[in-house]
């Protein structure tokens, strides 16, 4: 178990390495020069070129990369080229609302998708299942900006249950947080919910068949302790997969739902900082997510080695 | 807890007998798309206390479906009884309460399964797999539970059973989760063990270990037995009685000796004259090699750590050397791991290998494979199952033809159609078929599309790799005939890998004994069965032949109802 994790973050320090460069190759090749949309449109060439020189961006495109990767390592993200305000500082003031965002969008899908789908497969056939897999193909196929504004309609402008935009943050205001965090959780997981359901769903009946659970009836046990018993953690196994593959997706999908919700979080830092062309934040932020990705990923393989044996003794 | 072994009055065959299963006029019918289908057709049988009686069939009797029929573990919503009643010490069970049949199953009744690899569930140990069922039927917990299945897992001999109780089922073998299966099944000392092919999957001396816990368990705890099996060699050494059953009838029931000895229904005279017959007429000197390997070594690196260094390696094939001549079949045998299939692969230059191979003058190892292409025509191999060798989305046409186009043979669509056709034909099989896919065939006939496929190339030599022991007795007996009939007809040379003495006996002119990569044993065939040299070979020889070793006395013993313990 000991190697296995040394392992895997071996591997994770690669990925993240592959990442940075590519980050670095994207948004150092692109044309547009910060410089020239800093100044605006009265800009002469003179002051472009004594702005590219302060910023560093004469130098040559090996000399930054290196420049960076070392900046890297020792922590330092850079500064924003809109405020100068240290990237770092500024991503962490904005990490929290996505951070639980993402959290309980996750809980929600897996705390409807898992049940749901165990429902369905239990009572394969009967209408229970039909009207389970009906709700879990909804949420699936409804794209998430418009259930967002749908349920901004619904919920804030005719009933007024729950605020339409906008975040209060655990730390100032933790009472008032969760009506914030309700109707972009809704957006942002119901489609993973309905993609979990029907993972949960087909892998439980796949297990179903399994040989050890004629086993484990034979040995006289109940239906139920038959499928709570044996068969659950079986099917778990394989739809753990998807849910870690749901988180990473999440992770990218909250963007779009923090623009829905007018929520100030990294997804719309990383939008405000694209129109800016505040490369080192745009940066910094595709570096944040991959790096969350990746230790979703993480946290998905260690859970895989908890729940089989044959993956904690390989 | 040596009071719960050897509990009770033991059975005693002078005294009058208790029966304590009795089946009669039992029908089981399965609802399928295409309406109701009778598996199950007035089958009547019943089983003493401490007998065994044996249920041979091939697949699809219904002998399986007979059997899970007992405790009711057949699927409900599918399964119907339009007849019949199963009496289990007197309790009817069909139509019996839930309650009543969840106290039988694991209870009065324990079921060992064919698949020891997929019958324990892999995520818990098997100290919980052994423990769940005492706790469900005696309420046993605490320091009691752990002791009953050390006690259970001694019994079923297990070694250091006490070390494995924390073992999870992948870390044991075949052989041995075999044995757990069989301790669950007997842990609350049922009245009545089903067995159903407890050994099909196990190589053939474990299967004699397995066969010979289950005769002893048999006596120690006076069970009745019910063991479900294909394989008559088994059925003759092991059962007191026999049922065979064809179609989902008992077509025939009686004692095992005579029932061997004076068969009288046909079905059971066919599957009688089924069994691997011994090789008539052989030929001893062979010169015209077309197969030649000199010691060929195939290793499988072992990585481990941080690193995934290479710390060892598997011999996997470790130093053969071979020939192969014109018209001849040389077997090579012996138990799962020993290499044998390996060795066919790597003969065939489908598997990397060090060593020298030479196939009709050509070093093989030196060929590129631009080179190597043009003769992998000569050299093909027929698989082992032939439900997944077979591509799903091909037609047979399909098949067959692939390898026609791949070596230009044929010049069109028509001419290939031709040939297919004719391969279809010398396989007995109808032409008329080959625009059907692999689904729509049997076993057998899957096994003959293979067979197609690998003659339609006019090869010098092919390697079985285990071609007929998926198959049902009279299937394999078919498939045997056809394999020889080939040969005769085009001079093949085979290379028959199997780990079946019997099939090998029928088939081969000489034999290759292996074990753990190496050769033990080599020579003519006759020679190797009638005097072989090595105490491995003879240990094969007795695990395949007589099935329980010692049995001689031992079973007959048993059987004449001597003191069981």
């Amino acid at each position: 178990m000991g190697a296995f994790l040394v392992r895997r973050l071996a591997g994770m320090l690669v990925t993240m390495f592959i990442i940075s460069t590519l980050v670095f190759i994207i948004t150092n090749v692109v044309p547009g020069s910060p410089a020239a949309l800093i100044l605006g449109e009265d800009r002469t060439p003179d002051q472009v070129e004594a702005l590219n020189r302060e910023l560093g961006l004469d130098r040559s495109v090996p000399v930054r990369y290196v420049q960076w990767l070392g900046d890297l390592v020792t922590g330092d993200f850079g500064t924003s080229y809109y405020n100068d305000n240290s990237v770092a500082s500024v991503i962490a003031g904005r990490l929290e609302p996505t951070l639980m965002l993402t959290f309980t969008s996750a809980l929600l899908a897996v705390a409807i998708g898992i049940p749901l789908g165990i429902i369905a497969a239990v009572y394969q056939g009967t209408r229970l299942d039909y009207a389970s897999m009906v709700v879990a193909l909804m949420g699936a196929a409804l794209p998430n900006f418009w259930l967002g504004l749908l349920l901004i309609l619904l919920f804030s402008l005719y009933w007024s249950v729950f605020p339409a935009a906008g975040y209060a943050s655990i730390f100032d205001d933790p009472g008032d947080t969760w009506r914030y965090l309700v109707l972009p959780a809704i957006t942002l997981g119901a489609s993973h919910a309905g993609v979990i359901a029907r993972m949960a769903r087909a892998n439980l009946l796949e297990v179903m068949g399994a040989d050890y659970l004629r086993t484990a009836r034979s040995k006289g046990l109940r239906e139920r302790s038959v499928v709570l018993g044996h068969a659950l953690r079986n099917s778990m196994i394989p739809t753990f997969g998807v849910v870690g593959v749901a988180l990473a997706l999440m992770i990218g999908g909250s963007i779009v739902t923090e623009a829905v919700f007018a929520i100030p979080g990294v997804g719309r830092l990383l939008i405000e900082s694209v129109l800016r062309r505040d490369f080192p934040m745009i940066q910094g932020v595709i570096l944040l997510i991959a790096l969350l990705v990746a230790l979703v990923n993480l946290a998905v393989d260690i859970v895989y080695a908890l729940l089989d044996p044959r993956v904690r003794y390989a | 807890m040596s009071r719960r072994l050897h509990r009770g009055p033991c059975f005693d065959p002078d005294r009058a007998t208790v029966t304590t299963l009795e089946v009669k006029d039992l029908s089981v019918r399965f609802d399928t798309e295409a309406g109701p289908l009778d598996a199950v057709r007035g089958v009547s049988f019943s089983i003493d206390k401490g007998e065994l009686l044996a249920l041979v069939g091939e697949s699809g009797s219904g002998k399986s479906v007979t059997a899970l029929s007992i405790p009711q573990l057949l699927p409900l919503a599918r399964v119907s009884h339009p007849g019949g009643s199963i009496r289990l010490g007197g309790t009817e069970m069909i139509g019996a309460p839930e309650s009543v049949l969840r106290g039988v199953r694991g209870g009065k009744v324990g079921i060992i399964f064919q698949e020891p690899m997929t019958s324990l569930n892999p995520l818990h140990t098997i100290e919980r797999q052994i423990g769940e069922t005492l706790r469900l039927h005696q309420g046993m917990s605490g320091k009691a539970l752990r002791e009953r299945v050390v006690e259970l897992l001694e019994l079923v001999q297990l070694d250091n059973a006490r070390e494995r109780m924390g073992a999870y089922p992948h870390q044991l073998s075949g052989g041995q989760r075999q044995r757990v299966m069989i301790a669950i099944a007997v842990a609350n000392e049922p009245e009545l063990l089903i067995a159903d092919e407890p050994t099909t999957a196990l190589d053939v001396t474990i299967q004699a270990e397995i066969l010979k816990l289950v005769r002893d368990l048999r006596a120690r705890l006076g069970m009745a037995v019910l063991l479900i099996t294909h394989d008559l060699t088994i059925v003759r050494r092991i059962a007191d009685r026999v049922c065979v059953m064809n179609q989902g009838e008992i077509v025939e029931a009686g004692e095992t000796s005579r029932l061997f000895a004076d068969p009288q229904h046909a079905y059971t005279k066919h599957l009688l004259a089924s069994e691997p017959k011994e090789r008539t007429e052989t030929k001893e000197d062979w010169s015209e090699p077309v197969m030649q390997a000199e010691d060929v070594v195939v290793h499988f690196p072992i990585r481990k750590g941080l690193l995934r260094r290479q710390v060892g390696a598997v011999k996997a094939v470790n130093g053969v050397s071979l020939e192969v001549h014109r018209g001849q079949t040389v077997g090579i045998v012996g138990e799962s791991g020993s290499g044998k299939s390996t060795l066919g692969l790597a003969l065939l230059q489908l598997r990397q290998s060090r060593g020298r191979v030479v196939f009709l003058g050509n070093r093989l190892n030196d060929l590129q494979s631009r080179q190597l292409h043009g003769l992998r025509r000569k050299m093909q191999i027929v698989f082992q199952d032939p439900y997944s060798s077979l591509s799903p989305r091909m037609t047979v046409r399909q098949i067959i033809s692939e390898g026609l186009e791949i070596h230009n043979i044929g010049s069109s669509g028509a001419d290939r159609r031709e040939r297919v056709a004719q391969m279809l034909r010398e396989v007995r099989l109808d032409p008329a078929m080959m625009d059907r896919y692999p689904h729509e065939f049997s076993g057998g006939q899957r096994q003959r599309i293979s067979i197609a496929r690998v003659m339609a190339l006019k090869p010098d030599f092919v390697v079985l790799d285990e071609p007929t022991s998926a198959l049902d007795l009279s299937v394999q007996a078919q498939i045997v005939e056809l394999l020889l009939d080939l040969q005769a007809r085009h001079g093949l040379s085979y290379l028959f890998i199997s780990h079946d003495l019997r099939v090998v006996r029928g088939l081969c002119d000489h034999v290759i004994v292996m074990r753990k990569g190496e050769v033990v044993e080599q020579g003519p065939a006759k020679a190797i069965f009638e005097r072989s040299e090595h105490p491995y070979t003879q240990a094969l020889m007795t695990a395949s032949f007589e099935i329980v070793p010692g049995q001689s006395d031992g079973v007959d013993g048993l059987r004449s109802g001597s003191e069981p313990y």
